[in-house]
């Protein structure tokens, strides 16, 4: 459905701050936006494309994102432990990111290694959490979640086999749903589950 | 309406007629006034008459502008009277600035991506974003004018340079989603386009005359191939032609906007129950559920884009404000 890559090109439109080390005294005008001025030393907001574009030409540094360190990310991560449901985070491309940044301007950032762990840790905890939610979901036979805080990248990693599953499911229900209307419409299922909407978080 | 802006015009001109209205001040094209208590009368005249100029102008299309101005020869006003510092042109232009404030470039840009993702994961094809597809193609060929005039060693080129590719890449990327679905879904896209009017086409015109020569190729393929088949096989049912998308295939979706009630079919308990789309909220559900929002969403903005686009490319084409309105 989506290639991860494409999800990358989404997240290279979030803002991050660089430090150009050059002077362009007058704003960029983007489609997308009006960024600068560009001055040297001066920290600046612009969107993540425009910083891995500089930082190739070395002609900026970048700033890493707040949640960037790995005290926020072991406190991110212990959060996510305790609750029970996929906790907010603060930003929707949280892998994207380290990933890109780490893979451009590794040198940018401090301690570089130890936050591609952290980041990991947590994709894979909320991974687990959302397979055994969507283990439960199926067995259960629901038909709505609600899905908040689940990052794109998350989505997209049970997309194509998640929905096409339900539909097959869905499918195939209706087909004895309705040989069950025919043969015998008194008779209806016994043990349904009373709510029918189910929640992967809240 | 047309009648009372011509009393309160017909009336004005005769105030300046009897020359009443001050003395005219070749100068500074203003009159003077001479008494403060004449002034707020014509004042409060003015400002009812700006009043019923501007409802006018909020009822009436913007195409008969010119045809009510030709009616009312204000440009025989406008040479001789400017009128304190009441500026219509002020009241116009914030009117539009409301409108255009809408429909920036930036914001031009985010509908089409998010028409394109709409696009790649909804089911069926969706109402065609044509108008905001042109005015970006626009954008970027006068973005392109503009930097083949801009030097090489400027640091800002390939900055532009990459964003074009990148919007170009949204672009295509959007209209081939489209074309794929066209082709998937080639009869039953084409008939149920034959059953809207004119204004809620889903197919640009462009597509539309795609998806006809596209059926056209594909039955006379058929005929050509079944004529060779043994006779009991060399007839095609309309119905084994045709693929329809899968309405009821489960979507992920972010809610933009609180939605009251969204009614989903339970078609394993044959129930149906509602829910509540907070704002911001993400759900996992069938897409039939939220197909009618899905589509409307964009039928809105596809009245506030018409009446902006029309100033942004073109702002002096439909209404000369300059040689209008000076009252």
């Amino acid at each position: 459905m989506m290639h991860p890559a494409e999800i990358e090109f989404l997240a290279e439109n979030e803002i991050i701050q660089i430090v150009p080390t050059f002077n362009h005294a007058s704003h960029v005008h983007l489609i997308c936006g009006s960024y600068g001025p560009f001055r040297a030393g001066l920290p600046l907001n612009v969107p993540i494309w425009v910083a891995l574009n500089l930082r190739q030409k070395k002609t900026c540094r970048i700033l890493a994102p707040d949640w960037m360190t790995v005290d926020k990310l072991q406190e991110r991560l212990e959060e996510e432990k305790a609750s029970k449901f996929f906790t907010q985070l603060p930003t929707n491309y949280y892998l994207e990111i380290t990933q890109m940044l780490l893979t451009v301007a590794s040198e940018d950032i401090p301690q570089g290694n130890d936050i591609k762990t952290a980041v990991k840790d947590l994709w894979d905890l909320r991974i687990a959490k959302l397979r055994s939610s969507v283990d439960l979901f199926v067995k259960e036979g629901r038909v709505q979640a609600s899905l908040n805080h689940l990052t794109p990248m998350e989505i997209n990693s049970v997309r194509p086999v998640f929905p096409d599953t339900l539909d097959a499911l869905m499918t195939l229900h209706e087909h004895i749903n309705s040989s069950d209307d025919r043969e015998d419409s008194s008779q209806s299922s016994g043990a349904t589950p009373s709510s029918t909407s189910f929640s992967l978080s809240l | 309406m047309y009648e009372t802006v011509f009393t309160a015009l017909f009336r004005l001109r005769r105030l300046k007629s009897l020359g009443r209205l001050g003395k005219h001040s070749s100068k500074t094209n203003k009159f003077k006034f001479q008494s403060s208590d004449r002034l707020t009368a014509i004042r409060s005249l003015l400002e009812k008459l700006i009043i019923l100029f501007i409802l006018s102008i909020d009822i009436l299309n913007k195409k008969n502008y010119k045809m009510l101005f030709s009616l009312f020869p204000l440009t025989a006003i406008n040479n001789s009277i400017t009128i304190m510092d009441i500026d219509i042109r002020e009241l116009i232009d914030d009117e539009d600035d409301e409108n255009q404030e809408e429909m920036t470039a930036q914001k031009v840009l985010q509908n089409v991506e998010q028409a394109w993702l709409n696009e790649k994961f909804s089911p069926e094809i969706l109402p065609h974003q044509t108008d905001y597809v042109e005015c970006l193609l626009e954008q970027i060929k006068g973005m392109e004018g503009n930097l083949a005039k801009l030097s090489k060693t400027d640091p800002k080129v390939d900055l532009h340079k990459l964003e074009l590719e990148r919007i170009k890449f949204v672009i295509t990327s959007y209209l081939r989603t489209r074309l794929k679905k066209i082709e998937s879904f080639c009869v039953r896209v084409l008939e149920e386009e034959a059953t809207r009017s004119e204004e809620d086409k889903y197919l640009s015109p462009a597509e539309l005359q795609f998806a006809k020569e596209f059926a056209l190729n594909a039955d006379n393929h058929f005929d050509t191939i079944l004529r060779h088949m043994p006779q009991l096989y060399n007839k095609l049912d309309r119905n084994k032609k045709i693929i329809e998308p899968n309405l009821n295939s489960f979507v992920f979706l972010k809610c933009n906007k609180h939605i009251d009630s969204v009614i989903i079919k339970n078609t394993l308990e044959g129930q149906e129950e509602e829910i509540v789309l907070e704002d911001n909220s993400q759900h996992l559900m069938p897409y039939s559920s939220v197909a009618e929002f899905v589509k409307n969403a964009f039928f809105i903005q596809i009245i506030i884009y018409y009446l902006c686009y029309i100033l942004i490319s073109t702002p002096s084409k439909y209404f000369n404000i300059k040689n209008v309105i000076y009252v």
